[in-house]
């Protein structure tokens, strides 16, 4: 499972666009909250953008996901000596793993700011 | 109870995979039928069939990718998932990842040690002329490419079973041959059988047994020569003999019912290529032409598809 999440961060980080987009989202708010701390819009958002990311990220997994199953990856994967929900698991890691970075970023960031 | 577990035991040890009473329905219609057949350790099996037949389907259900409606298809006893290593008609390949990536992704999911991994890789990008392309996306690669690596990847596994579905049919003819003394070697070093499912007649031929596979149901399992039997004997005709002492010869020597037709003698054998050779040892100098015509496996299935012959009976009788 962890060779298959491996390969699927591999693949999405050659996406360079989305994966510029994905960082770029929490750096651009906490950046924001750090020029301007007072705005209470960007309070809100502040507080939206991890749901915003998490939710970015899982649809880019998601599309990730269903044209590997669609294109007839899966059916490889299946045949090898994996559990069947290898494959779903596997994103989940994945986009765990990014998820996980894009807080990173926008914590340090907010923790400059306190 | 005492007596027959050992026997039991020993007819599990024989045979690799083994598939019973395999049916499936896919779309509405039955994709297999009553499959049955078993594929034992170090054999070179060949499933040959027409498009449309199964063998797919029939791949598919013996790598443990698709699930049967009615039977099953078990592997020494346990489930065939992570045992039969299968390289399908539409390539399993990440499109975003290089040819040696993909290879490499593959043989950690199937645990093959890193060092054994590298090499292996090495060896097979050799073999299928990929090495030039390694470095290059799967999507970067042309139809063809993608089929061998495609190949690469089931083989890439190391199972003791490797299918491979349709994908021998187009291969060029040097790859080809390569692939095979491959083949050859691996199963007569490690023991490994390979299935090949093809609608090609002289890739079903070079295997040592065929199973016949029409419309879903296996209507043959034997020798590809004796399948071949089933269109016929071999057809010799000898031409343009001037020399009516030499005709009338050969007619005597002949044991079969030979034709005659603007001074060409025409007749059926069993073994024609033996009969050709000592024709011409004999006759050599009085004979312009000799057209042997062997019948091909195809012609063979086409007697089967066309019913010209009943299928043989290894198969259970149909589901009520």
């Amino acid at each position: 499972m962890l060779t298959l999440s491996f390969y699927n961060l591999k693949r999405m980080a050659r996406r360079r666009i989305l994966i510029l987009g994905l960082f770029a989202l929490p750096l651009l708010v906490a950046l924001s909250r750090l020029i301007m701390p007072e705005s209470k819009v960007l309070l809100i958002i502040a507080w939206v953008c991890p749901f915003l990311c998490a939710a970015l990220v899982a649809a880019a997994f998601f599309v990730q996901y269903s044209m590997d199953k669609a294109l007839g990856l899966h059916d490889g994967v299946l045949n090898a000596p994996v559990k069947e929900g290898c494959p779903t698991w596997s994103s989940i890691i994945s986009g765990a793993a990014i998820f996980a970075i894009q807080m990173i970023i926008f914590s340090v960031i907010l923790g400059v700011l306190k | 109870m005492t007596t027959t577990l050992p026997k039991l035991y020993t007819l599990l040890e024989m045979s690799l995979l083994r598939v019973e009473n395999l049916s499936m329905r896919t779309g509405g219609t039955w994709a297999l039928w009553d499959i049955n057949i078993e594929i034992s350790e170090g054999e070179i099996t060949a499933i040959f069939g027409r498009s449309g037949s199964g063998k797919s389907a029939l791949a598919r259900v013996m790598g443990g990718i698709d699930e049967p409606t009615s039977g099953s298809a078990v592997w020494n006893g346990r489930e065939t998932i992570g045992r039969a290593s299968v390289a399908l008609d539409r390539p399993a390949l990440a499109p975003d990842l290089t040819a040696y990536e993909n290879l490499d992704m593959f043989a950690a999911l199937w645990r093959v040690p890193r060092r054994k991994r590298t090499r292996e890789i090495s060896f097979l990008l050799e073999l299928f002329k990929l090495s030039d392309y390694s470095a290059a996306k799967a999507r970067q690669l042309s139809t063809g490419m993608l089929r061998r690596l495609e190949i690469a990847r089931a083989l890439v596994a190391d199972a003791p079973l490797t299918l491979f579905d349709s994908l021998l049919d187009n291969l060029e003819p040097d790859i080809l041959e390569k692939l095979w003394d491959h083949l050859l070697t691996l199963r007569r070093t490690e023991n490994k059988s390979f299935v090949i499912f093809t609608s090609r007649g002289k890739i079903a031929e070079m295997c040592s047994r065929i199973a016949v596979i029409h419309r879903g149901r296996i209507s043959f399992v034997g020798r590809p020569d004796d399948f071949r039997r089933l269109a016929g004997e071999d057809m010799v005709v000898l031409g343009d003999i001037t020399n009516p002492s030499v005709k009338s010869r050969i007619k005597d020597q002949l044991s079969v019912v030979v034709q005659e037709e603007d001074g060409f003698l025409s007749f059926r054998v069993s073994n024609g290529e033996r009969m050709v050779g000592d024709l011409l040892a004999e006759y050599g100098s009085d004979l312009s032409c000799v057209y042997l015509k062997r019948p091909s496996l195809e012609d063979a299935l086409e007697v089967v598809a066309t019913g010209g012959i009943p299928v043989m009976a290894n198969v259970s009788e149909e589901k009520a």
